[in-house]
């Protein structure tokens, strides 16, 4: 599904508004023992979904997705969410997800192993190709300190100084 | 650690005198914001005492060519005006025009060259569909021709001589427009093409040219359709005729006047049945459907409908159709609950729809006015949810082979809650949703939250309770508008108008108002203004009339501002009343300064120091170094009875009661004032509630502080404890400090078991 008829049917169809968040969120946290990053994703389940289907996909809904997709969906979302870690890009990987009946979607994931870092530098961008108004937001827990940074279209890029 | 408190210096904060009084931005009432209260809307928030509205009615003659897609109309309006000026000029609205070439909507839609990447969204963007009302005749009733001016999606009609007041005009339009194909084009109407049949389910609104509404607000409400604020139209009474293609079934607003002539006997045998049935009726039934889906009749009927006070006429119509109908009692009252659905809609629209029907109309009666119209229809296309008079057209559809998943289910439940509510947002209670979204929107979905609580205890509702708007609410506040926004103005539009006025009514039921007083006033409401035209200053004022409660403080924060709910408890300290005894004051005082920390010297000088001067010459201590400080000599017991004796027996109680005391300090980190609910969880497992109003804020509103007391020790805090205000911060809410656990970690823990995942696997293999 493409850009311009989601454009048009956003803005003539009541139903469709009221399932429209717009808001992505990431929570992660630097667990020091396994010495990796522990992180949760959570959107809109129709929201992500239209976006794996524009990363050509083929489900019929995320609800019945079969295991041997969870790669083509780690694909999909880890092109639009980067961590590095002292400049080492670091790579994330899809656990599980779960989808909720309140209308949301939790994607677990980890990352690979790396020593504690001063600085982390994260891309944010999921479903910003899609809507005009996605604002995504990210939680880093890191030695007990929190940090919080929003995403936006004309900053998609955040570092965050530990 | 605990600390002594002196009765002395319990009065002490009595005396603390703050000087930011001075700062009341966030208490301030809502002088400048609200329009004066005149004759037409009291200061009461209730309609003036010279309160006017117009009138509108309408005779359409209209036929749908199911071959082109096309409607042609006529249509005879009478139109009143009951206000006390006299209108140069009439104002239509044609939002069919938003499909017009030349339609602003297009040309004000913000693009990008990235956003067309493939030949397919360039096709898509210049997609050719020649949209739009042809006019073709406005004239008297006698046939001459009337001067008009079509601006964009209105048309102006220049009247010979001014309409006086009280005075009324008929004239006739007569128009056609190509009906648009919602799954290409989109659209709150349209038809939905099936290839498999090649049949057309049609689902008609905002199809024949409007009055626009004049009242004491705005004048002529003329702001243009541009696709987002949806339309606000004067009541009037609607008699329309519909020719259409012999087999087809048609639901629309109001009654139908001629069933002997469009059903055949035992489809009307069938709606008797149902008259009386509290349970759904199969009217035409899925092989009469499918029959008809094959056979394609080319003659026409027409059905004659009638509909009285409403501010709108919509109808769908397709030989697609199944149709079912219950009665449903509202006050007395035996209403008709409907639905009209294709066989594709099945399983879950025989089920459901016209119980979702019935059950919406009883929660919302209970909570605003009984519902006053004859009929409720839920018809079912894809993709789509849109509302308009007794009539709404829902999506959600189960696959090809029956199935659906839970989320189709629950979203079918709740888009038909959701636009069957609207009938009383703002069908009845008529607010101007071209203006304000949130009047009707979030109205309603408030009350459908209601209903879906109603519906299935835990039902996963989308919007209402607190805790669901959190995360929106903690956003980037340069991206996120007042809910007092102009429709088309809004960023986020589904939280804005939808879910946050939902979640803040739920909040002022829950927690600041209380349930019996919320439900009057917004009972009151709904009373005031059922079949007028309200605006956002009626609501707030009527909120505060009815209930006595200061609400000015709730209207600033949470639908002038953007602020959130971010409130942190910051420290907590303890003290326990000195007994003045010093025969327990003593004994406490020995255990005090045993637990003192020790300087490391100290420590260590006690075993490198073998022998200091005075163990060694017992001449160099007096009486200062012998003395033992906790002593309970004579004297105290003798100054410990005058005390005594000087209390009243209150006094004495109080003196005697152990009770603990709590110094909790808060912090307004969010900056939107709400109450504090402190939850206190002592020693022997038990718990206490402390319900603090919103008025705390009214001198600091920043920082504040509160002391509580006890007569048990308490081990814990906990602020916000039953997911009521919205906080969106909840790691600092809890005393001892306890971090929230990550959701990653929930799922570990939960994983233990066994999580989705893995019993997909699990699943998997067994079908290997």
């Amino acid at each position: 599904m493409k850009f311009l008829f989601i454009l048009i049917f956003v803005a003539s169809c009541n139903f469709v508004f009221s399932h429209k968040y717009y808001f992505g969120f990431a929570e992660i946290e630097y667990n020091e023992i396994n010495q990796t990053i522990e992180g949760t994703l959570t959107f809109n389940t129709e929201d992500i979904e239209k976006h794996l289907l524009n990363e050509g996909m083929e489900f019929k809904d995320l609800a019945s997705c079969r295991t041997f997709q969870l790669q083509e969906i780690e694909t999909a979302l880890f092109k639009h969410l980067k961590i590095s870690g002292n400049d080492k890009s670091l790579i994330l990987k899809l656990e599980a997800y779960e989808v909720f009946l309140d209308g949301t979607s939790q994607f677990y994931f980890t990352s690979e192993t790396f020593k504690p870092v001063s600085q982390f530098n994260i891309q944010f961008d999921l479903l910003f190709n899609i809507f005009e108004e996605q604002q995504n937001k990210i939680t880093l827990i890191y030695r007990n300190k929190k940090y919080t940074e929003i995403f936006l279209h004309n900053n998609i890029q955040k570092i965050l100084e530990l | 650690m605990k600390k002594l408190l002196y009765l002395s210096l319990m009065t002490l904060p009595l005396c603390a005198i703050s000087f930011s009084a001075l700062s009341q931005s966030k208490f301030a009432q809502l002088d400048q914001e609200l329009p004066t209260p005149n004759e037409y809307r009291n200061a009461g928030g209730a309609p003036g005492h010279n309160y006017y509205q117009q009138k509108a009615d309408y005779k359409i003659t209209a036929t749908l060519d199911d071959a082109t897609q096309r409607i042609y109309g006529e249509e005879t309006i009478t139109y009143t005006n009951n206000s006390p000026d006299k209108l140069e000029y009439l104002w239509l609205q044609l939002d069919q025009n938003i499909y017009d070439k030349n339609s602003e909507t297009k040309l004000i839609e913000i693009e990008k060259m990235e956003d067309f990447r493939s030949l397919g969204d360039i096709s898509k963007r210049d997609f050719d569909f020649d949209g739009g009302f042809k006019i073709e005749n406005v004239s008297t009733t006698s046939g001459a021709k009337m001067s008009y001016f079509i601006n964009h999606t209105m048309m102006r009609i220049n009247l010979e001589k001014p309409l006086a007041s009280k005075g009324s005009i008929s004239f006739k339009v007569k128009w056609w427009y190509n009906i648009n194909d919602r799954m290409k084009v989109g659209g709150r109407s349209g038809y939905e093409y099936f290839v498999e049949d090649n049949n057309y389910l049609y689902t008609i609104a905002q199809w024949f040219p409007r009055m626009c509404v004049y009242n004491d607000v705005e004048g002529w409400q003329n702001k243009q359709f541009l696709g987002r604020g949806e339309f606000t139209l004067p009541f009037g009474d609607y008699e329309v005729t519909l020719t259409v293609p012999s087999d087809h079934i048609v639901g629309a607003t109001g009654e139908l006047q001629n069933a002997s002539n469009v059903l055949t006997g035992e489809q009307r045998e069938r709606f008797k049945k149902a008259q009386s049935s509290d349970v759904p009726v199969m009217i035409v039934t899925q092989a009469e459907a499918e029959s008809k889906e094959k056979s394609k009749e080319t003659s026409t009927k027409t059905w004659t409908f009638k509909a009285t006070n409403v501010r709108d006429f919509a109808f769908a119509t397709s030989r697609k159709f199944l149709w079912d109908a219950q009665s449903v009692n509202i006050g007395g009252k035996n209403i008709m609950a409907m639905s009209y659905y294709p066989k594709e809609g099945n399983p879950l629209w025989e089920r459901y729809s016209t119980k979702l029907v019935a059950q919406t109309l009883r929660t919302y009666s209970k909570h605003t006015i009984d519902y006053p119209y004859p009929v409720a229809i839920s018809v079912h296309s894809k993709w789509i949810g849109m509302e308009y008079p007794m009539i709404c057209f829902n999506g959600g559809r189960p696959e090809s082979d029956g199935t659906y998943s839970e989320e189709t289910k629950y979203g079918m439940w709740g888009v038909i809650i959701h636009e069957v509510g609207h009938n009383f947002f703002p069908m009845i209670i008529n607010s101007d949703e071209r203006q304000w979204s949130w009047m009707d929107e979030g109205l309603n979905t408030f009350v459908q939250y209601l209903t879906e609580q109603e519906w299935e205890r835990g039902y996963p509702s989308r919007r209402g309770p607190a805790y669901l708007i959190a995360d929106y609410m903690r956003g980037d506040k340069r991206f996120i508008s007042p809910i007092m926004t102009n429709s088309e103005s809004i960023w986020q539009f589904g939280n804005n108008a939808y879910g946050k006025p939902a979640t803040a009514l739920n909040i002022l039921r829950e927690t600041i108002m209380g349930r019996e007083l919320f439900d009057y006033a917004f009972k009151m409401y709904c009373e005031r203004w059922k079949f007028k035209h309200p605006t956002p200053a009626d609501f707030f004022r009527t909120m505060e009339d009815a209930s006595a409660v200061d609400l000015d403080w709730f209207w600033r924060g949470w639908f002038y501002g953007t602020e959130e709910v971010n409130v942190a408890l910051t420290s907590v300290r303890s003290f326990q009343l000195n007994t003045m005894n010093p025969s327990v004051e003593n004994v406490n005082k020995q255990k005090t300064d045993a637990q003192k920390d020790q300087f490391i010297g100290d420590t260590r000088n006690k075993t490198e120091i073998k022998q200091t001067v005075n163990e060694r010459d017992k001449e160099i201590d007096d009486f200062y170094a012998t003395r033992n400080v906790y002593e309970t000599d004579k004297l105290d017991i003798t100054e410990y009875e005058d005390f005594k004796a000087k209390l009243s027996p209150e006094e004495l109680k109080l003196l005697e009661s152990g009770t603990y005391y709590y110094e909790l300090k808060f912090e307004n980190i969010g900056g939107l004032v709400t109450p504090l609910i402190i939850q206190a969880t002592f020693e022997d497992g038990t718990t206490e509630v402390i319900r603090i109003p919103a008025e705390i804020w009214l001198v600091h509103e920043d920082k504040v502080s509160k002391v509580l007391a006890f007569s048990k020790a308490v081990v814990s805090f906990r602020l916000d404890p039953f997911l009521e205000t919205a906080d969106t911060d909840l790691n600092d809410n809890t005393w001892p400090a306890k971090l929230q656990p990550s959701k990653y970690q929930l799922f570990k823990e939960q994983k233990s078991s066994e999580n989705p995942m893995q019993r997909q696997i699990r699943l998997e293999k067994l079908g290997q």
